[in-house]
Parts: C-alpha cells; sequence; structure tokens
C-alpha cells in the first residue's frame, strides 16, 4: 500500500487528530474512521461536540458518553457497503471524570465526598478546562476495552498543543502526593500551635490566602485533596499509562488546518511541539483548499502580476463584446477573486509544507460548496481524501 | 441606541477563527478616528495585531500602535501574579505560591479562575485614572475575549465566580458583573462567520445572553460575508458563459482553446452558491436574533494589511451608524 494516510488506517490502533478550531477537525477525524470502516477495520470516532447534525447523522443524537454504532441501514441509504463497522462517541468530560473517580474509590463514602465536592465539580465542568485530560482518559479507556481495531481521537481546540500534549504529565503533578503534602501542609497544620519563624510566617499566609478566595474555597480544596487520599498512586499509574499509549509505535498524530494565516500558524506549532515530544507525526490535512479552474494557471498569474485584476478583467469585458449578457463582468470577476484566493492559499502551503510540515506526508482537501453534515458529505470528503475509490 | 464607542469597554466574542482580532481592532481604530485614547486587550492572537501595525511584539505593558491607539496582551500567569501580590504583599511568598506544581495544575484546569482574573485587570484598565488630572487613561477598552468555544464563554464568568468565591475575588467578581450588565459602560459585539456550526453557536449566544443573563447584544458581526454578486435567483450561467461572447471573454481570460470552460463554469456557481449561503444565514441570523446582522465584506486580498482593515472599519461605522 503506497499511501501513507490509507496505511495508517490499516495498520495503526490510535489516530489522534489535532488542529484550531474550524478547520473541519471534526469532520476529518470522522472520515478517516470512516475510512477505516470501509476498509474493513472496527473503527470509532471519539468526538468533542461536533455538529448536531453531524452527530444525528452517525446516529448520536441522545449526547451519550457510550459507544454507538453507526446503523448499516445509514450506510445503504448513502449506498455503500461496509466491510467494517464504524462507531462513534461524544466525550462527555464530566462523566469520564466520574467514572475514572469511581473506578479509583472503593469507600462509597469518600466517593461521594468527592462527586459532591464543589472544587471537584467545578473543574469537572468546565468544558475547557478538562476536555484534554478526558479525551486522554477516554482514549486509554477505549485502548484498555480492546473492542476496536482502531480509535480516532478528535481533540478538544485547545489553543496551545502543549496542554494537550502535557495532559497526562499534568495529571500526574496534579496528583503528585509532595506536591500536595507541601502545599496543604500549612491548612493541616494551621490549627496547630507552632513556635517556630516559619510555622508562624506559613500560618500568616493560610490566613492571607483564606481572606484572599475565601475560607470556604480553600476548605473544599482540602477536602478535596484529602478525599483524594489513596487515589494517588492509581492515577498515576495510569498518566503514565495514557503517555505511553501516546508514544506507542502503533500511535499516530495527523495534524488538521486549512490554508488560512491563523490555522496555519497553529498547525506549524503544533508541528514542531509533536516533534519536541517526539510523537509520531504521520500525516497533515489541509481542509477547505481554494482550487483554481485552470489546470496551469501560471500565465493567468503572469499577466495579473503585470497588470492588475482590473485590467485583466476590462480586456476579458472588451474581448466579449457589446452584445455580452449584462451578469458577464459579475461572472468573470468571480472567475478571477476564485484564482486570487487559489493563489494566496497555494502559497501558503508551500510555505508550509517547505516549514513547519517539512517531512511530513500533506494531504489537501478542496473547500466544498456545500457544509458537511452527513454521512454522504463525509464520503465525500473520503472520496477527495483517498481518490474516488471510497 | 446608545452610541457603541462612547461605552467604557467593548468585549467582543465569537469562536475560534471568526476574526474577532480583526474586528476588535477595527472597532478600536473606529473610536481612535471619533477622538478617544484607545486600548487593545488580546489574550491571544497579539502576533496578528503587532504583524497589522508592524510592531515586533505587543507585551503585557501597553504600547502605542498609532496615535490614540494602544495595545497589550494579557498573560494569564502573569496577572494572577500581581492579583496574589496586591493581596499578600511578599514577593517571595507569592512567586513561591505561583510556581508550585498544585497552583501550576489548579489553574490550567480552571480557566474559570484564569478568565475571571484576566476579566478582572480589564476591568482594572476601564477604572484606571490618570495621576494628575483624576481621569480615566483609556475612553474605551475594546477586548478581544478568548475564544471559549462554549456558549457564553467569559461573560457569564462573573456570576459564576460570585458564587463560588468569597473575600477580595468575590468582591472584585460582583464589580466586573455590574460592569458587564450595565449597558451604558459595556458593549458586547459578537463575530460568526457564514457556517453551519458558526451561525449555531451564535444564534445559542444570543439566546443564552439576552436570556440567562439578561443582557443586550449591541453589534452582530457577519464576518468575511461572500458578495451576492448576481443579485439572489439562481442566474443562467451556462448560457451566459456559453455564448459566444461569453467564449469569448473566458478565451481571453483563460487562454484560448476553451479546455478549462467546464471548470470556470464550476467555479462561478460555487462562487454564486457561496453568496447564496451567506444571504441565507444572514437571514436565519437577523430572523433568530432579531437584531440587525452587520455584513463584514469577504476580503480577496492576499494580504490582510491596514488598507484592508480600513475597509472593515467602514463597513462598521456603516453598522453603528456613526461617522466612517
Amino acid at each position: 500500500m503506497s499511501d501513507p494516510l490509507e496505511r495508517l488506517l490499516r495498520e495503526q490502533r490510535v489516530v489522534i487528530c489535532c488542529g484550531s478550531g474550524g478547520v473541519g477537525k471534526t469532520t476529518t477525524s470522522a472520515t478517516l474512521a470512516l475510512k477505516a470502516a470501509l476498509l474493513g477495520r472496527r473503527a470509532v470516532v471519539c468526538t468533542i461536540d461536533p455538529a448536531r447534525r453531524l452527530a444525528n447523522s452517525l446516529g448520536l443524537s441522545e449526547l451519550g458518553n457510550e459507544v454507538v454504532q453507526v446503523d448499516a441501514a445509514r450506510f445503504a441509504e448513502a449506498g455503500v457497503e461496509v466491510e467494517g463497522a464504524l462507531f462513534a462517541l461524544m466525550l462527555d468530560t464530566k462523566r469520564t471524570f466520574d467514572r475514572l473517580i469511581e473506578r479509583y474509590t472503593t469507600d462509597p463514602k469518600r466517593r461521594e465526598a468527592i462527586l459532591n465536592n464543589k472544587f471537584y465539580q467545578q473543574m469537572s465542568n468546565t468544558v475547557v478546562g478538562s476536555s484534554d485530560y478526558m479525551a486522554m482518559e477516554k482514549l486509554y479507556e477505549l485502548s484498555e476495552e480492546g473492542d476496536f481495531d482502531l480509535i480516532v481521537l478528535d481533540t478538544p481546540p485547545t489553543k496551545h498543543a502543549l496542554d494537550f500534549l502535557q495532559a497526562p504529565e499534568r495529571m500526574k503533578r496534579a496528583f503528585d502526593r509532595s506536591t500536595l503534602e507541601i502545599f496543604l501542609r500549612p491548612w493541616a497544620e494551621a490549627g496547630k500551635r507552632s513556635f517556630g519563624f516559619i510555622g508562624r510566617a506559613l500560618g500568616k499566609v493560610v490566613n492571607k490566602v483564606d481572606a484572599l478566595i475565601g475560607v470556604g474555597f480553600v476548605k473544599e480544596l482540602a477536602e478535596f485533596f484529602q478525599a483524594f487520599e489513596g487515589l494517588y498512586d492509581g492515577f498515576r499509574t495510569r498518566a503514565d499509562r495514557v503517555d505511553a499509549l501516546l508514544r506507542d509505535a502503533r500511535t499516530s498524530f495527523v495534524v488538521v488546518t486549512a490554508p488560512q494565516p491563523l490555522p496555519l500558524e497553529e498547525a506549524g506549532y503544533f508541528c514542531d511541539k509533536l516533534r519536541e515530544f517526539s510523537m509520531d507525526l504521520s500525516a497533515v490535512v489541509v481542509n477547505r483548499v481554494e482550487q483554481s479552474c485552470l489546470g496551469d494557471p501560471s500565465d493567468l498569474r503572469a499577466r495579473i502580476d503585470a497588470a492588475g485584476h482590473e485590467a485583466e478583467l476590462e480586456a476579458a469585458v472588451t474581448a466579449a463584446g457589446v452584445e455580452a449578457d449584462p451578469l458577464l463582468p459579475a461572472a468573470l470577476k468571480a472567475l478571477l477573486d476564485q484564482e486570487r484566493l487559489a493563489k494566496g492559499d497555494r502559497e501558503r502551503i508551500e510555505a508550509f509544507a517547505a516549514g513547519p510540515a517539512r517531512g511530513v506526508h500533506l494531504r489537501e482537501v478542496p473547500r466544498f460548496t456545500h457544509d458537511i453534515y452527513d454521512l454522504s458529505g463525509l464520503l465525500t470528503l473520503s472520496g477527495e481524501l483517498f481518490g474516488a475509490r471510497a | 441606541m446608545l452610541n457603541l464607542l462612547d461605552r467604557r469597554l467593548l468585549v467582543v466574542s465569537g469562536k475560534g477563527g471568526v476574526g474577532k482580532t480583526m474586528i476588535s481592532a477595527a472597532l478600536a481604530r473606529l473610536a481612535v478616528a471619533a477622538g478617544k485614547r484607545v486600548l487593545l486587550v488580546n489574550m491571544e492572537g497579539q502576533g496578528r495585531t503587532a504583524q497589522l501595525f508592524g510592531v515586533q511584539a505587543i507585551g503585557p505593558e501597553p504600547l502605542e500602535l498609532e496615535s490614540g491607539l494602544w495595545a497589550c496582551l494579557l498573560d494569564p500567569k502573569a496577572v494572577a501574579f500581581d492579583f496574589i501580590l496586591r493581596q499578600l504583599r511578599v514577593r517571595r511568598l507569592v512567586r513561591h505560591i505561583v510556581e508550585s506544581n498544585l497552583f501550576d495544575s489548579w489553574f490550567r484546569v480552571s480557566p474559570a479562575i484564569k478568565e475571571m482574573i484576566c476579566l478582572g485587570k480589564v476591568w482594572s484598565f476601564t477604572e484606571e485614572k490618570s495621576r494628575w488630572r483624576k481621569t480615566p487613561v483609556w475612553d474605551l477598552v475594546v477586548f478581544d475575549a478568548p475564544a471559549t468555544g462554549h456558549g457564553l464563554g467569559l461573560l457569564q464568568l462573573p456570576e459564576q465566580a460570585s458564587k463560588l468565591l468569597l473575600g477580595p475575588m468575590r468582591t472584585s467578581a460582583l464589580e466586573v458583573q455590574a460592569m458587564l450588565e450595565d449597558r451604558a459602560r459595556t458593549g458586547t459585539v459578537l463575530v460568526t462567520l457564514p457556517e453551519d456550526l458558526p451561525v449555531n453557536e451564535a444564534l445559542h449566544f444570543h439566546r443564552e445572553l439576552t436570556g440567562t443573563l439578561g443582557m443586550q447584544l449591541d453589534l452582530l458581526v457577519l464576518n468575511m460575508a461572500f458578495p451576492d454578486r448576481f443579485g439572489g435567483a439562481e442566474p443562467p450561467l451556462e448560457d451566459v458563459l456559453g455564448s459566444p461572447a461569453g467564449r469569448r471573454a473566458l478565451d481571453r481570460l483563460l487562454g484560448p482553446g476553451g479546455a478549462e470552460r467546464a471548470a470556470a463554469l464550476d467555479a462561478v456557481r460555487a462562487s454564486w452558491a457561496r453568496g447564496e449561503r451567506t444571504r441565507r444565514y444572514a437571514a436565519q441570523l437577523a430572523e433568530g436574533t432579531g437584531q440587525p446582522v452587520t455584513r463584514v465584506p469577504f476580503v480577496f486580498a492576499e494580504r490582510f494589511g491596514l488598507e484592508e482593515l480600513r475597509q472593515v472599519q467602514q463597513t462598521l461605522a456603516h453598522g453603528l451608524g456613526g461617522p466612517a
């Protein structure tokens, strides 16, 4: 198999798609899983907050945290036959976090204490903050269950690649017993009499911090970590395993982007970070690339560079003559504008391919006339990504 | 309606990639043109602002980009450090706390706290007075709010924070909340794109803002609005381009032989469809929010520079009903 992206879908166990928001990352993830299913694998796509219509088309209407198989009837409707099977699930950050707690707390009283803790509720509920942890957690869970040949993970649109890649490491640090002890000991000992200078100083800090963010809050925080006592080792081991999974030979990363300056800049950052963390960056997918209607636009571009857009438009209108339809100038303007967009995209993609994405397999997908929100749309995208054979 | 540029604070919201940074810069420049001293606050995307105005970098200290227009970057951790330092007053202790692993982890997983502290900082900019004359340092602060991806994001934070916190942080949360809710002082701007997901999120944002928070949306911007070149109904493009006159024009433009005529027809059709989609999404936004939609036209230039920014300004000035 010569196609690197297809080989990825045939051979790997985990494919992680990352990139900034609004570049079609979720759609691309779903398409990769779909293609893998078409290639005969049992594939699951784990998405985060997909467009509702896309979710509906995959049968994810109930917004659960559970894996749902995409009905064969839906494929039949779209006119394709799947050799393998396609599953999908929508990440529910809070429920994933709750499950993690439930798994590691055997004592029901302690479990309740954690689940009802205000600090825990805030932390597990803030979608932006903990979704990168939980995407990792879900990935590990799915990988451990071993029900699937391939897991495609659509990552949260975190602006900082670093945050996402360091999620296991940070999780570990957050639950590092020694850190907790150093930080929380002053509170634990604040009630006791302490004579030393350090003890008095720490006591003052405790009072100040209490005054600053509120006694109630610190109490909640302390209770939270107390309830976690004994869970730390479990969490740390798990974070280590997630990290190992990310570095596994059968785990690959795909960076998804669009040919605008901002997404390309962020994609470049992702590429650099993946290299820095020695993760396997296998491919870059550039979505929504504007196309030229010319097989070889170099002639037109040279003329535009020499004379400008307006002059080219005028020359074409003049060539048409007086009997031309009044809509013709607008149509020609549309063509020239499209040419301009295509040129800009081409230049940026070339710079990107030679710069941050050097040495990485790069795939382009043209901009579609319509938004993709159903299975047949995914099939169209798959056709563009992998050739019409899809 | 109160003039948007006469407020003290503009909060520019929208999901990632909709062009918030450019719209924020254009609004800031409009206010400068109206004779105001303006501070543009970025939390990310300051690279684009710096590039646009040809400065090296924008840092935490306000930097004058051009006469009357200043910009700064909020670094959440530095802002938190300052905030805690003001309360504890012992630099070494504060550094010890802020640099501890636990604080770091907690700070990262609690975006509410991080963003609340930054919102507090933005608020304090509006409160800043000059030392001698005791007049506000900034007539207007334009806050290019970070993309939270979900619902109201930043705007609902003070309310949530005031429930969870006590002490000075609660007091400051309440003050920020009062400021945000005061329409005479704060203006809200939402930026979206003519695409399915951004439009639905914009409608959701509007519902939450006007419903849950009881606030108003002052300016709804549909950015990158594709031009409506053919005026509504599907044009007979095949006839237009297929006629002898059309063929002559295409031969002139694309080169003789006509090998690419089919592709050219497809491209023009796609362009019409894109304009049509913009029209449909604009209508959907107007109907869903009951508010006027300010369409900022798509920029075809290969590079977005100050000239393009000026054009965006003019469109926005129209949307605000003020002078350009």
